[in-house]
Formats: C-alpha cells, sequence, structure tokens
C-alpha cells in the first residue's frame, strides 16, 4: 500500500482537480443552449393522427372480463381507421395495463395508475379515453386536469365523474351506480313485494352509491356488508363464505350484488357451497353471464348465475338489434384483438360495453370536425346527442358529465346469453328525489357513416 | 488500492459526462449554474473521500461524504431525465428506504417481517388522512407524523414479537398483513374505503425550481424532477442515519441477538427491548417509504398495501442482498426499473403485449433473479459484488 502510494495520490488528485475544473467551468461558462422544439398545437394531434390512451386492467383482480372492454373499443377505431379514419386521421390507440391498481393476484403490468398516466401525459396523447376504475380514475384527475388533458369515457358508475365544476375535462360514459340500483330498486318492489333482501356491495361508491339508489326507491335490506377488494385478494372467495352464511342464516330471499364479476363469482360459489338459492339481482358491472361463468365452465352443475336479474343499457345478446350484427363484424375483423373471434362467438357485455364508448369516441371526433382543439371538441361533447349501441341517447350538457341516464331490467338465460325480463326501459338520474319513468325516446339506429 | 484509484476514476467520470451534459444539454443558465453547484459538493465530496486518513479516522465524515456522493450523483441523473424515468427513481428511492427498514430487521436481528407492506400502508394513510384535515401543512411535517405513525404501530407490533422467533414471528406479521385491509375497510369514513384518498393540493415544485427551467417546460417535467429529488434525497438521510446504525454499539448488539442470543444476554443485551427497537425502526423506514409514494402519486388506494407488496419487499431484501445497505439501493433500483425493463423487451422483441409471455414476463423476471439468487449468491447481489470485489483485491 505504502510502495508507491505517492504518485497514486497525485494522480487522483490531479483527476479529480481536473474534473472540477471541467465541471465548474464547463457549466457556468457555457451559453449554449437547446432550443425547445415549439409543442404542436394540439397535443396528440397531427395532420394524419390523434392519438389517445387509457390505463386499464390486462392482469389481476379486475382483469377477468374487463381486460376486454377496451380492446373491444380498439376494435372500432382499427375498423373505423380501415375505413379511412375519421376526418382523414387515424386513431392511435395506447393501452396501459395498471392491474387496477392492485399488485398480486396474476398482476403483471406496472399497478401504479399514476406512474402510467404520467407515461401517456408526456406521449402525449389527446385524451384519455375509457380508462377503468372508480380509485384508480379518482387517483388521476387533478394531474390530468393541472395537464390539461381529457378524461373521456371513464369505465365506471361513480359519481365522482359528474363535477364539471371542479373537472371540466372529465366525462363518465355509463349509467351511475345510483340510476342502476334505483331501477332494479323498482322492480324488486314491484315483483318480490315485502321479502327479505340482503346487500353485498364494493366499499367505495360502487356499493355506497348502489345502496342509497336502492334505499331511494323504498327497497331497505335487512343487512348490508360492504367488503374490500384487497382482503378479496389476499384471502380469496372464502373472505365472502361469513357474509353468505350470515344472509342464508337471516332467511334472505333475494340478495343484491354490488361486485365485480370476480367477487361475484366468490358469491355465488359460496351459496351454492351452502346450498342456498337466493334471488340474485346483481348490478350490470358484475353480472355479464360469459365473464362469470368463466369460474364455473366444466363443472358438473349448471352455471348458478342462471336466472339472476341484472340491468343493461346494451342491447341483449339474444334481442334482435341492428348494432349486434355491426359488433359481430368489426370483432371477427380484428384479429389483433380478438384472434381467436369467430361469426359465433358470444359477444359479451364487457365487449359489447367497450364498443359502446369506442363508438362515442369516433362519432363525438367526427361532430368536432376537421380542425378542434381540447376546448372545442369538449364543447361538440356536451352540446350534441349522439348515437351509440345503448338503447339510451348519449347526450352530455354543460352541467351534466355523468352519460348514459338508463336502461331496461334483463336475465341471465344461459352460460352466455341474457335475455329482455322486462321491454320498458327506464330512465332515472342520480338525485334521490327524481322518479324512475318509462321513455319512449329511445336511439335505435345505426349511424350510416360506421356501416362503412 | 488500485480498485479505488479506479471507482474514483469512474465517478470522477460520471461527474464530467455529466458536466459536458449539463453545458450542451441543459436549457437555461440558471439550471447549469445550480448543476454546477451541486456537480461542485459531489466532487468536493469525493475529494474528501479521497484522502485516505479521513476514511481510516473519520468514519461518520466518510459515511456524509459517501451519501453526498451517491445523491449528488441520483440529484444530476434526475434533472436530466424523462419524467417517466423521474417518477420511476421517485419510487424506487422510496422503496430503497422500505428495503433499508427490513434489511435491518432482518439482517442486523435476524426477525423475519412479512408486514412491511402494510407499514408503507401506515405511512401512506397518515399523509393522506392528515392532509385531508390539514391542507396546508408543510411537508416536512406531514412526513415526519407519518414515520411516527409507523414507529408507533411497529412498537404495539413489535411488543408480542419479543415473544416469538422464526415461523411464528412471520406469521404474526402475516397476519397484520392480511388483516391491514380489513382494518381500513373498517374505519372507511376516514380511509375512503376501496377507493382510498386522493391529496386536496398536488405537490408541486417549489418555485426556485421551478425558475430554473424555462417557462415553457411542461409543468409535468418540473414537479416529475421535484418529486424525484425529494425521494432521494429522503432516501440519501435514511441512509445515512441507517449506515451509522448499523456501525453503533446498538447495530452490533444487533448482530450478536442475531448470532447467539444466549451469548447476547451473557454479555448484558437486553433481548426484547433490541427485538422491539429493531421493529420499530424497521417499520418507521417502510412508513416513511410508503408516505413518499403517497406524495409522489397523490393519491393512496388500500389495494396497493396487500400481501403482494410485503412478499415483493422480502424478496427484493433478498435479490439485492440481506443485511446490507448497497443490497437495499440494488433493491430499490430493481423495483424502479423492472416495469420499464420488461415494456423495452416486449416493444423491442415484438411479443405481444397482451400475450401470455409478455403478461408473465415479471414473473419470470422476478422468479428467476430470486432463484438465481439463493443458488449462486446467498447474499445477494450486494454479497456476490463484493465477494467479486475481494477476489479481485487480492
Amino acid at each position: 500500500m505504502a510502495e508507491g502510494g505517492v504518485n497514486v495520490v497525485r494522480m487522483r488528485r490531479i483527476a479529480i482537480g481536473g474534473a472540477s475544473v471541467a465541471l465548474i467551468l464547463g457549466m457556468v461558462m457555457s451559453t449554449s443552449g437547446i432550443v425547445q422544439a415549439s409543442p404542436p398545437k394540439v397535443p396528440g394531434v397531427t395532420a394524419k393522427q390523434v392519438t389517445i390512451g387509457a390505463t386499464v386492467p390486462l392482469t389481476g383482480i379486475a382483469a377477468q372480463g374487463y381486460s376486454e372492454v377496451a380492446k373491444a373499443a380498439n376494435a372500432v377505431f382499427t375498423w373505423v381507421n380501415q375505413h379511412g379514419g375519421v376526418n382523414g386521421r387515424q386513431i392511435k390507440y395506447v393501452i396501459k395495463d395498471d392491474c387496477y391498481g392492485t399488485p398480486g393476484f396474476g398482476c403483471t403490468g406496472n399497478p401504479n395508475t399514476v406512474a402510467l398516466t404520467k407515461q401517456l401525459i408526456s406521449l402525449p396523447v389527446f385524451a384519455t379515453v375509457g380508462s377503468l376504475g372508480t380509485p384508480t380514475q379518482d387517483s388521476v384527475r387533478s394531474l390530468l386536469k393541472a395537464n390539461h388533458v381529457p378524461q373521456l369515457f371513464v369505465n365506471s358508475g361513480s359519481k365522482d365523474w359528474n363535477n364539471p365544476k371542479v373537472y371540466p375535462g372529465l366525462f363518465g360514459w355509463q349509467t351511475s351506480y345510483t340510476v342502476e340500483s334505483k331501477i332494479l330498486g323498482q322492480y324488486i318492489e314491484a315483483h318480490f313485494t315485502g321479502q327479505k333482501v340482503c346487500f353485498l356491495g364494493q366499499h367505495d361508491d360502487f356499493g355506497g352509491d348502489g345502496l342509497l339508489g336502492l334505499q331511494d326507491v323504498g327497497v331497505n335490506p335487512i343487512d348490508s356488508v360492504m367488503y374490500d377488494v384487497a382482503s378479496l385478494v389476499t384471502g380469496g372467495a372464502g373472505y365472502f363464505t361469513p357474509f353468505i352464511a350470515k344472509f342464508q342464516a337471516e332467511g334472505c330471499k333475494v340478495v343484491y350484488l354490488d361486485t365485480i364479476p370476480g367477487a361475484t363469482d366468490a358469491a355465488l360459489g359460496n351459496a351454492l357451497a351452502l346450498g342456498y338459492h337466493p334471488q340474485w339481482v346483481i348490478s350490470s358491472v358484475g353480472a355479464d353471464p360469459v365473464t362469470v361463468d368463466a369460474a364455473f365452465a366444466g363443472k358438473p352443475f349448471p352455471d348458478p348465475e342462471i336466472g339472476a336479474i341484472s340491468f343493461s343499457y346494451l342491447p341483449a345478446s339474444l334481442d334482435t338489434n341492428v348494432w349486434n350484427g355491426w359488433m359481430r363484424e368489426i370483432l371477427t375483423n380484428d384479429k389483433a384483438d380478438f384472434p381467436n373471434f369467430t361469426s359465433t362467438s358470444p359477444i359479451d357485455g364487457n365487449m359489447a360495453y367497450g364498443i359502446g364508448w369506442g363508438v362515442a369516441f369516433v362519432e363525438a371526433l367526427r361532430a368536432a370536425g376537421r380542425n378542434f382543439t381540447r376546448a372545442s371538441f369538449l364543447k361538440t361533447l356536451t352540446s350534441t346527442s349522439f348515437q351509440t349501441p345503448a338503447l339510451v341517447p348519449l347526450r352530455y350538457t354543460a352541467t351534466n358529465h355523468q352519460g348514459l341516464n338508463g336502461g331496461y331490467i334483463v336475465q341471465v338465460r344461459s352460460a352466455s346469453s341474457t335475455g329482455v325480463l322486462d321491454k320498458a326501459v327506464f330512465v332515472t338520474t342520480s338525485s334521490p328525489k327524481s322518479s324512475v319513468t318509462v321513455t319512449s325516446k329511445l336511439s335505435t339506429a345505426i349511424p350510416s357513416w360506421l356501416l362503412g | 488500492m488500485r480498485q479505488r484509484v479506479l471507482v474514483s476514476s469512474v465517478v470522477g467520470v460520471a461527474l464530467v459526462i455529466a458536466a459536458l451534459d449539463a453545458t450542451f444539454g441543459v436549457p437555461t443558465t440558471r439550471l447549469r449554474v445550480a448543476l454546477a453547484l451541486l456537480g461542485a459538493l459531489g466532487v468536493a465530496a469525493l475529494g474528501g473521500l479521497s484522502v485516505a486518513r479521513t476514511r481510516r479516522d473519520h468514519p461518520l465524515v466518510t459515511r456524509v461524504l459517501v451519501t453526498v456522493v451517491v445523491v449528488v450523483i441520483a440529484l444530476v441523473a434526475t434533472a436530466r431525465l424523462s419524467s417517466n424515468v423521474d417518477t420511476d427513481v421517485a419510487i424506487g428511492a422510496a422503496m430503497t428506504i422500505v428495503l433499508l427498514g427490513l434489511s435491518f430487521l432482518t439482517g442486523s436481528s435476524g426477525q423475519i417481517s412479512l408486514g412491511n407492506g402494510a407499514f408503507m400502508g401506515v405511512g401512506a394513510f397518515t399523509v393522506a388522512i392528515w392532509a385531508n384535515h390539514h391542507a396546508t401543512s408543510p411537508l416536512i411535517l406531514v412526513l415526519v407524523l407519518a414515520v411516527a405513525a409507523g414507529a408507533a404501530v411497529g412498537f404495539l407490533l413489535g411488543l408480542p414479537a419479543t415473544r416469538l422467533r422464526g415461523p411464528y414471528l412471520a406469521g404474526m406479521t402475516l397476519a397484520f398483513a392480511v388483516a391491514f385491509g380489513a382494518v381500513l375497510n373498517v374505519f372507511g369514513s376516514w380511509t375512503g374505503g376501496d377507493s382510498g384518498l386522493q391529496l386536496p393540493n398536488a405537490e408541486n415544485a417549489p418555485r426556485w425550481l421551478v425558475h430554473l427551467y424555462p417557462a415553457s417546460t411542461a409543468s409535468l417535467s418540473v414537479n416529475s424532477v421535484w418529486l424525484a429529488a425529494l425521494s432521494v434525497v429522503s432516501a440519501g438521510v435514511a441512509l445515512l442515519l441507517m449506515a451509522n446504525l448499523f456501525a453503533s454499539r446498538f447495530g452490533r448488539a444487533m448482530r450478536l441477538v442475531r448470532d447467539n442470543d444466549v451469548a447476547a444476554e451473557l454479555v448484558g443485551i437486553s433481548l426484547p427491548r433490541a427485538r422491539v427497537v429493531a421493529f420499530v425502526v424497521s417499520a418507521a423506514y417502510a412508513a416513511l417509504g410508503g408516505a413518499l409514494w403517497t406524495v409522489v402519486n397523490n393519491a393512496v388506494t388500500p389495494s396497493t398495501y396487500g400481501l403482494a407488496l410485503s412478499i415483493t419487499i422480502l424478496s427484493l431484501v433478498v435479490i439485492g442482498g440481506i443485511g446490507t445497505i448497497p443490497g437495499a439501493i440494488i433493491g430499490g433500483l430493481i423495483y424502479a426499473f423492472a416495469n420499464s425493463l420488461i415494456g423495452w423487451i416486449t416493444t423491442h422483441t415484438g411479443l405481444n403485449p397482451q400475450g401470455n409471455v409478455a403478461s408473465q414476463l415479471n414473473g419470470i423476471i422476478f422468479g428467476v433473479l430470486l432463484v438465481a439468487t439463493i443458488v449462486f449468491a446467498p447474499m445477494g447481489i450486494s454479497g456476490a459484488l463484493r465477494r467479486l470485489w475481494a477476489h479481485r483485491s487480492r
């Protein structure tokens, strides 16, 4: 160590001295700077392309079924792109997997919605379109607002999306949880009068608003349980066993579920094991038969969801509706997103859902014209009525950004299909005072430009 | 000796590259001056480190200087990287703090915790709940509160831990991790239920930092730099404190407890006290990490702090190297860039990002790393590097 030490020390001093001089002189003296590239006029929009993005659960606890939603919307964009795009522009849709913000349970994306949304903002994207989840999208509201990025058609029925004063760029799409439970609640009141009702809901706006909606129309569950997703992830279906056993012991004839599909499976499976067969009433969020049946496929007993009552704002899969044929065509066409979809595959509720807001976006983009800004696009969105696969027209106003306001009662008929239980289409609002009424203003036609 | 010259030269070259980059790549003079001052600080610290006598006679000064060099390099880098990488760095630096805590608990006192994800959650929710009731509190106060809350919960959990060992202790911390989500659920009116909480005010970059950049710079980029810097400096402070703790009388006592608790008791170390303190330190560190996550994400969701996170933390500690400070830094880096790496692999190999292989890459990479570490380098990546180092020096 002592041998040759002097030389080494000197060498090192020279090196460090040189480095510091270079560093300090270089940084302070230099006057050159980089020229900031001027940003394009409308972020995410070029002469030939509109870039939009979304964070969705492609893997993890909420992926079952929901992983298809954004892909189905992309099938719309793919079809439209193949037919010349919208006003001469192609739509580029960037999907990021945020696992519903929940690590574990097979999650292989980055369960950090904020980090992924920052990636989308810096692409840049014109808007986020169809990002999924209440907690996840709540967490990026202020981030998107601060960066002036519209947050369109959030896949959730929370009332959080209808707050135009604070979040002018934020828009929901589906009927709110309250609207849905009010309409279902009225059906329970009419057809299961005086029977004991139990309620199991997700412990956020989904369960909370849903329960309030039931109470608004006079359905007062004798027992209501709010479950948390994290415990379902760690505990599995066993987490629900005590709740369902309690409902059974209390003699509930009707069980209302505000559950995501994985949780619906857990509830149905537990009841089956306990020999408990109540009338299930399941929110559209967790009722899609194809998704729910996946857990029971190949079992020696029939799908326990058959007979369950649910709600829909989209055409029933067994119904003859002009949109059903078109959906089949575009899904078969999109081999990248749906490689195994054939002309005989069932169109599940999640696909129809994604196609719904996919159509809403291309309709709005078309209505906004060739030259648009973020502001003018939002103005078009709040002043136009859009035809989508939904049965009621999609209509936003400057003071209402919620989305669809009505639908009808369906029943699960088989492991892959739903049928209409009551032909009437009901509308209402999230306000506790507004009543549930039957509407005749339906949106059944398909915009001609989408027919190619 | 030769190796030290090598390290000094490598770090020196890195700083010179940073200087050149700053000269040609930085948009404003003000930022250039700021980076120069920062760089000068780093070089000065490096100069101090190069004095052999300092290293020999003043270990505390040495640790301070090492920390300054590491933090300066990270800060210079964050000022120049894209906002996406900065977010990764912020998340990873906070994870480094958590790993330091668990590394101390496991490596020094020999206890295993499967509940550190939940301890992170304690810090994360403390920040969010406090900020929703006192929106104008200074950030430093909020972070200190989160650390205090973490320490308090750690203390409570540490009390029964004094009577438990090995798998029984692991079982107790596991129970805490599993129960944490249910506890949050019960106090839904405070914790926001499954939606979690958003902070009323986003943590924005202070004015002086904004002024270093051209007026046209997007607020997203400056804010990302600020959040990354915040995390990195917090990690630096945590690192320094931990280095001192490792080297202190208490740290030595801990290692004795780990290796032979009977001997430790014979020389007068109170076993229960040592175990509780280790738990408190580890929980406080985890809470600081979680608190920083809430600040960086501007929101907290209960599902983030489930069992999977606790298991990830434990495997990162094993991969990085149990009981070592470089191990915690390596683990934090792996966590920070794992997702970006997967994104890079899928785009450059043309894998369908929604396909079976790509969607399992995270599990494959972590699994392979964990198995390889356990088989080939039981002391983790840092242990393997150290052995390589010792071999070359001979």
